[in-house]
Formats: structure tokens, C-alpha cells, sequence
């Protein structure tokens, strides 16, 4: 039977493979193609399926709020967003398929997507295909300057990460730092942009450990990140794997401040899932739209009585619903100027103007000349993880 | 050496539970020759079915297992039955069973979305879940004891299934040799029923002690695949005692690479791992013994 055994073995090896490459999920979004010379598509690129669907599905939704209210606002104005959506299953292969049909068959003249390494591969094919592409989702500091059609309407973890990391070695005097992070493009950008931070504040990175996306178990982790006896440990994972984290420094006893962003601090799986090990985590908001807001109070309810449930992640979500704002502001203008709305004048106008102040949530956003935005950073504190993220208490607001 | 020691103590838990995942899949390819991918569906669904019980109908943690366990007996009977008895009939090939059990997965998957939706769906954890303490170098944690119970249940329920009983009997003899099997009057389709049934409650033991630690997803039965059928090669394909030593000596190497390498390499240690056993030892640790399908 050896024979046998080895074709079983290796069939068995190819479907691994396969699965391995096919990854968790599969389907699509949609969107609907209109006439009008006064309707202006808007292109959007979210993960719709696989592990990251939950948030990426909100994401839509809160975009789509954008796409109803922006229309009321700017009825007078004799036009409309329309929002044409396809799914990027959060990763780069699925993100060039997505970018490419919203270019190419749905001609939008602006992507607006979310998650690094999705940005990361959009932005030299967005200049190839003439199209204006928006990060309005993902934090990867090497999101700067990624191409030349990119501009980030997200703030990048070059801020966030920055902040936390030069006040947990400055203000509250830790010398030595560990990270943990995932093993995908905002991971490794953030876990660099902590370490040149803090080792900039005085203080050494000493361990510096990944954890697979959706992993189940980050005990061996967690245990090489303790033995370097580190004063305080920055946790930059995803969704999946997140609770599986501070379980494990729960549960090994890590007696460190702890510290982590709002993807992870906000994320109601995540504090449901890892229940009071949460409890006494820092993690980073951004300025501008607060959850205490009574207009994100308002929005979330609305999404509440919608859905039936909370936000997944409501820092991002704000961002999406501001996004259609801002882009309506530029279809007004470059309608004014008596100029086409396609990707080349949005880009053009973006970067003449750099403030834009009609966003509802935000209020105002200012680009820099690398095409990224600055903002405060808050730091929050769980004290309770079953708690609504918006009765964390905050911690300090640091400015840029 | 402490650190060494304490990875070592993970890699073995985690690798239990890898190799409990296995082990349902072995018992179904050691009797129906089918790489039953599908497998992931049944762990998914059945997490999905405990979280449902225990969390959002709260009907308490009996119910929650008895429901799960009927979930995913249900869902390895039904792809059984609807799926890999018609391919029997008609003789398709291993590769059409393959794709059949692919696809299954892939549905699955899309219909767990439907059902229960995108957002993922945690159990709060409870003190008892919460509890760990130190033995020595090693920390314990209560998850690590429940992977070990559930191990040692499985494992020793499935050992006196198949010594002891006349249904686990007709498992390895339909295992053997179908067609000899069936002129000793055992009935074929009825053997294959219950190896489905049973194997598919095997994998109902790691989805409950996936959903206790980690949020429930649809996709939650991936990751554990690969694994489960990197561990199937390595023990050898179709060996009940294979599932479990290669499922343990992965979670093992997994874990304890990282000792000397960065933790971004444990993965790349894995497939380096398979790759020699399919090269060097396509038989596994233990010769597996398989048919087709």
C-alpha cells in the first residue's frame, strides 16, 4: 500500500495547501449601477466575508447611513452619492479584484477601503487605473506615502501608536517594552513605530512576538513575552485572535500595565470573549468623534435599532459615515469649478484644499502634505469589560 | 529552561487538541477512505450550537453540550447521507470526494453567516473557565484540563467503541476490507452512518473548547483543519494512534521552535515538518492504513 499511501499524502498536502490559500471565506458585495448625470458613484472595498465580514459588513452600513444622509444634505445641490460596494475578504488578492471591477466595470472615480495590506496593494494599481483611493479603515504607518493616488482619511498608527508609546516611557517611566502583535502589514508597521518610539522616549523593546490571524492559542507567546521581564506589554492584533491574547496574559499572570488600540479595546466580541482580562487595559482612541457624542450616540442607536446589536467597532464606523461627507464635499466643489469628477481633480482638489470642515462626526479634517491626517490621541482605560466601550473612562489626551 | 519547559506544556495541549480534531477525521478516513474536510463544518457548527445554548438562549451549560453534541452528530449524518452516499453509488473518485467535502465546507460556512450573521459570537467567560494556577515551571490553566479530560474521553471511548463493541467492530473491518466485510453481512452504508456519527461527536469536543476561549466564527474550523490534516500525515493517514501522536508532536514542534526562532517562524517549522514526512515517510509515524473512498 505505500503507493497509495503516498497519493493519499500528497493529495492530502495539495488540499492543505489549497485551504491554506483559499483562506476563510468566500462571496461578495454588491452594489447597482445608475444613469443620471447627477448621481456620482462612490466605490467601496470592504471585507464582506471571511473572518473579518463582521466588521467590514458595518462598515457598509455605517457608509450607506453616510450615502442616505449626505443625499438629504446635499439634495439642494442637484446631486447623489451612490454607493457600489465589493467585498475584499480583507486580504490583497481579493482587495486587486475589487479595486479592479469598481475601476473598470462600475467606472467609480473613488475607492474608499479599509485594512492595510488591502491599501497596501490598491495604491500603485489605484494610480495604474486612474482612480482617487481613500484609507478611511486601516492604521499601518507605512500606509504613507504607499502611492501616489493614496490619501489617508484614517489616521495612521504612526499617531496612535506613537502617543502610547512615548507616555507609557515617559510618564509612567517604563524602561523596558514588549510587543505582541499579528503577523500581517499592520502589525509589523505598528510594532515598529512603538519601538522606534519608545526607544526614542529613553526606554529598549525587548521582546517583540506575532501571533497568527484567528489563532486559538497565544500561551507560548505570552510566556516568551514574560520572560523578558518586560515593564509594560502593547498588544496590536486582530479580532480573532485578540481575547485569545489577554486570556493568556491573564492566566500567566502578567502584573504589567497593558496597553492595545481601540480595534482591540472597543471590539464588543473582544471584551465579551475575554471578560475581566480586559479589565485594567489602556488602549488608544483618536480625537475628534467621541462615543459619549450624542451624534455617534445617535447614529449607534440607529444602527442598534437596525441590527439589533452594537457596532462591532465604532471608532472606525465614524470614519466611514464622515468619509461620504467629505467626498460629497468634493463632487460639490469640483461640480463649482465646473470641473469632471473623476479620480485625477478629486486627488487634485484634495490636496489644494487639505481642511475639510462638513463632517458631522469629526466636525473638521486636515490633511498633511504626505496625504495622512494628525489627530488627538485619548487613551482609555477598561475598568469594566462588560461595560459599553463608551463608559471607559480616559486615561490622558495627548497632542500630536 | 523554565520558558523551554512551559512551551513544551503548551505545544502538548494545543497538539491535543489538534489531535482530537484528528482523531474524528482518522476514524472516518481509517472506515470510509473519505478525507472528510467537511470535518471543519462540524466543529463550527457545533460551536455555534453551544454558543446558541449556553450564551443566547441561557439555557445552561448541560443543555448547551447535549446540543452541541446533537448539532454536530446531525451535520456528519446528514453529509453522510446527502452528499457521500450518492458519490458511493456512482463510484466517483477520491478527488471528487475531496471536492465534495471542499464545497460542503464552503456552503457551511456561507449558511452559519446566514443563520447567525458576520458579527462574532463570544461565551463570557466564567470564574471556573477563568481559573489557572502555577504547578511548578508550568502554569495550568482550566481550559488546559478540560482539553485534557476531553481528550482522554475521546480517546478511550473511541478505544473500547472499536474493541468492544459490534459497531466498532464493523469499523475496522469495513476499515480493512469493505467487500469482505459485506459478505460477513455487515452492512456497509448502516458502518458508514455510524462512523460519521461518531467521528462527528469527536469533533463536537474541540468546537465547545474552542467557544469557551475564543470568539465563534464561521471560519473558526480553518485553521484547525490545516492542522488536523498536517497531523493526519505526520501520524499517518488513517491510524487512530497517528491522529494523536502527530496532532501532539505538531502542537509540540509549533510551540517549542519558537523557543530559538521568532514566534513568525512556528507556521513555516510546521509545513517544513510535513514536507519532510511526505518526502521521507509519506506512511506517517504509525503506517496509517487507508482505502479509497
Amino acid at each position: 500500500m505505500p503507493k497509495r499511501t503516498r497519493r493519499f499524502a500528497a493529495v492530502a498536502v495539495a488540499a492543505a495547501l489549497g485551504l491554506t490559500a483559499c483562506g476563510g471565506g468566500s462571496g461578495s458585495g454588491g452594489g447597482s449601477a445608475s444613469g443620471g448625470n447627477d448621481t456620482y458613484k462612490m466605490g467601496v472595498a470592504m471585507a464582506l466575508s471571511g473572518a473579518n465580514a463582521a466588521l467590514g459588513q458595518d462598515f457598509v452600513r455605517f457608509i450607506q447611513y453616510g450615502v442616505d444622509d449626505a443625499n438629504k444634505q446635499y439634495a439642494s445641490d442637484n446631486f447623489k452619492i451612490e454607493m457600489v460596494s465589493e467585498d475584499t475578504q480583507a486580504t490583497a488578492e481579493a482587495g486587486l479584484n475589487a479595486l479592479n471591477k469598481l475601476a473598470t466595470v462600475e467606472s467609480v472615480p473613488a475607492v474608499f477601503t479599509a485594512w492595510s495590506a488591502v491599501v497596501k496593494a490598491m495604491a500603485p494599481a489605484s494610480e495604474d487605473l486612474g482612480v482617487a483611493l481613500f484609507n478611511i479603515g486601516a492604521n499601518s504607518p507605512d500606509l504613507e506615502g504607499a502611492g501616489a493616488n493614496l490619501r489617508n482619511f484614517f489616521p495612521l498608527a504612526s499617531v496612535d501608536v506613537r502617543a502610547v508609546a512615548t507616555y507609557m516611557a515617559k510618564e509612567k517611566g517604563a524602561k523596558k517594552a514588549a510587543i505582541i502583535r499579528v503577523n500581517n502589514a499592520t502589525g509589523e508597521g505598528a510594532a515598529k513605530v512603538y519601538k522606534d518610539a519608545f526607544e526614542k522616549a529613553g526606554g529598549k523593546v525587548v521582546a517583540t512576538e506575532t501571533i497568527e490571524q484567528d489563532a486559538v492559542d497565544a500561551s507560548s507567546q505570552v510566556a516568551k513575552v514574560l520572560a523578558a521581564k518586560p515593564d509594560t506589554i502593547h498588544v496590536q492584533t486582530l479580532l480573532g485572535e485578540s481575547s485569545a491574547v489577554m486570556k493568556a496574559l491573564q492566566e500567566q499572570g502578567a502584573k504589567v500595565p497593558i496597553t492595545t488600540y481601540s480595534g482591540v479595546g472597543e471590539a464588543v466580541a473582544v471584551r465579551q470573549a475575554s471578560g475581566d482580562a480586559l479589565n485594567g487595559v489602556i488602549y488608544t482612541t483618536l480625537g475628534g468623534a467621541k462615543v459619549t457624542d450624542p451624534k455617534v450616540k445617535e447614529l449607534v442607536a440607529r444602527f442598534v435599532k437596525d441590527q439589533g446589536r452594537e457596532p462591532a467597532g465604532i471608532s472606525y464606523d465614524v470614519y466611514m459615515y464622515d468619509s461620504v461627507f467629505f467626498y460629497a464635499e468634493i463632487i460639490k466643489k469640483l461640480r463649482a469649478n465646473g470641473d469632471e469628477v473623476n479620480g485625477k481633480n478629486i486627488l487634485k482638489l484634495v490636496d489644494s484644499q487639505r481642511d475639510f470642515s462638513n463632517l458631522p462626526l469629526e466636525g473638521s479634517t486636515s490633511f498633511t502634505h504626505a496625504g495622512t491626517v494628525i489627530k488627538d490621541v485619548i487613551l482609555k482605560k477598561i475598568e469594566d469589560a462588560s461595560k459599553n466601550p463608551g463608559e471607559d473612562p480616559e486615561v490622558v489626551t495627548i497632542k500630536p | 529552561m523554565e520558558l523551554l519547559l512551559q512551551l513544551a506544556k503548551n505545544g502538548v495541549i494545543i497538539g491535543l487538541l489538534y489531535g482530537l480534531f484528528a482523531y474524528g477525521m482518522s476514524l472516518i478516513i481509517a472506515t470510509s477512505g473519505v478525507l472528510h474536510f467537511a470535518h471543519g463544518l462540524t466543529l463550527a457548527g457545533s460551536a455555534y450550537s453551544f454558543w446558541f445554548f449556553l450564551q443566547d438562549q441561557d439555557l445552561g451549560v448541560f443543555v448547551a453540550i447535549l446540543g452541541a453534541l446533537a448539532v454536530g452528530g446531525l451535520l456528519g449524518i446528514l453529509v453522510e447521507l446527502g452528499i457521500y452516499r450518492p458519490l458511493r453509488r456512482i463510484q466517483a473518485t477520491d478527488m471528487v470526494f475531496l471536492v465534495a467535502s471542499l464545497s460542503v465546507l464552503t456552503l457551511g460556512q456561507a449558511a452559519l453567516i446566514f443563520i447567525f450573521g458576520t458579527d462574532p459570537k463570544a461565551v463570557t467567560p466564567t470564574a471556573f473557565l477563568r481559573w489557572s494556577t502555577d504547578v511548578g515551571p508550568f502554569n495550568v490553566r482550566m481550559w488546559d484540563l478540560l482539553i485534557i479530560g476531553a481528550s482522554a474521553l475521546a480517546f478511550t471511548a473511541l478505544y473500547l467503541l472499536q474493541r468492544h463493541t459490534s459497531v466498532g467492530l464493523s469499523f475496522r473491518a469495513v476499515g480493512d476490507n469493505p467487500h469482505r466485510a459485506q459478505t460477513l453481512g455487515i452492512k456497509l452504508q448502516r458502518t458508514y452512518v455510524w462512523v460519521f456519527l461518531a467521528g462527528s461527536l469527536v469533533a463536537v469536543l474541540p468546537g465547545m473548547l474552542l467557544a469557551v476561549q475564543n470568539p465563534v466564527t464561521p471560519s473558526m474550523g480553518f485553521d484547525l483543519l490545516i492542522k488536523a490534516v498536517i497531523a493526519l500525515v505526520v501520524g499517518g493517514i488513517g491510524s487512530m494512534p497517528g491522529a494523536l501522536l502527530g496532532g501532539v508532536l505538531i502542537g509540540v514542534v509549533e510551540s517549542v521552535a519558537v523557543y530559538w526562532l521568532p514566534t513568525e517562524w512556528s507556521e513555516f517549522t510546521l509545513y517544513a515538518l510535513l514536507f519532510i514526512f511526505v518526502i521521507a515517510r509519506p506512511q506517517g509515524l504509525t503506517k496509517g492504513a487507508l482505502r479509497t473512498a
